[in-house]
């Protein structure tokens, strides 16, 4: 058994990417910003580390098995999220929100993120205008995927500030 | 208990592990938002 070492959660902020139209089901529509992999809609998402083939020029390809808990220092798993809100502007399909975050906690103070082994989306930005090839069905499946989650779709990074420190206190 | 890592030319990293007294679910989330969305009853007014 883990012993941890406070109670709570941690409040992160971070940006997914929304996969528009109706063939792809909402559970398989909430992506990391650049990774192939599903967050779950129905319960917290665990992060996991993925086998990985290292190749250098002249050197025979290196794998390395995956770490046997998500996320380990010296590795880059987890489940990432800054500790700021993020002030870029986004536009669709890539979204902007919180999560609450907790088990296993990596801290990177110095480059303002963390690697969490758990966390729940609890809050998205709503889009200001869309790029991709399907803007208004990101827009339709993004409010779907809110819905599902329970999380609140808020106007602007104060509000999202506001409202997921209001999240975080209760847990 | 808290633990600090540095090593190479890494960052020092803190690695610690934080549990909720409750699991957050999806379903959870949604009963905490149904229940603070219930009004306050009107208090009873009786006579006299």
């Amino acid at each position: 058994m883990r012993i941890p070492d406070r109670t709570g959660v941690v409040l992160g902020y971070r940006v997914w990417r929304v996969i528009p139209g109706k063939w792809v089901a909402p559970s398989e529509s909430l992506y990391a910003q650049t990774c192939h992999r599903a967050w779950s809609l129905t319960e917290p998402t665990v992060a996991y580390c993925p086998p990985r083939v290292q190749g250098d020029p002249g050197k025979p390809l290196v794998r390395s098995s995956p770490c046997e808990a998500a996320p380990s220092f010296g590795c880059t798993c987890g489940l990432y999220a800054r500790y700021e809100p993020v002030q870029e502007t986004h536009r669709l399909p890539y979204v902007v929100g919180s999560v609450l975050a907790w088990g296993q906690v990596i801290h990177h103070e110095d480059r303002s993120f963390f690697r969490a082994e758990k966390a729940l989306p609890v809050a998205f930005v709503r889009p200001r205008g869309g790029g991709g090839a399907f803007p208004r069905l990101s827009e339709d499946k993004l409010f779907r995927i809110a819905d599902l989650l329970g999380a609140e779709v808020v106007e602007d990074s104060e509000e999202l500030r506001v409202h997921s420190e209001m999240e975080a206190s209760k847990w | 208990m808290v633990r600090i890592h540095a090593g190479g030319d890494e960052k020092p990293e803190r690695e610690e592990v934080v549990e909720p007294l409750e699991e957050p679910t999806p379903e959870r989330r949604k009963e905490e938002r149904r229940e603070e969305q219930v009004p306050e009853r009107e208090p009873e007014k009786v006579p006299g």
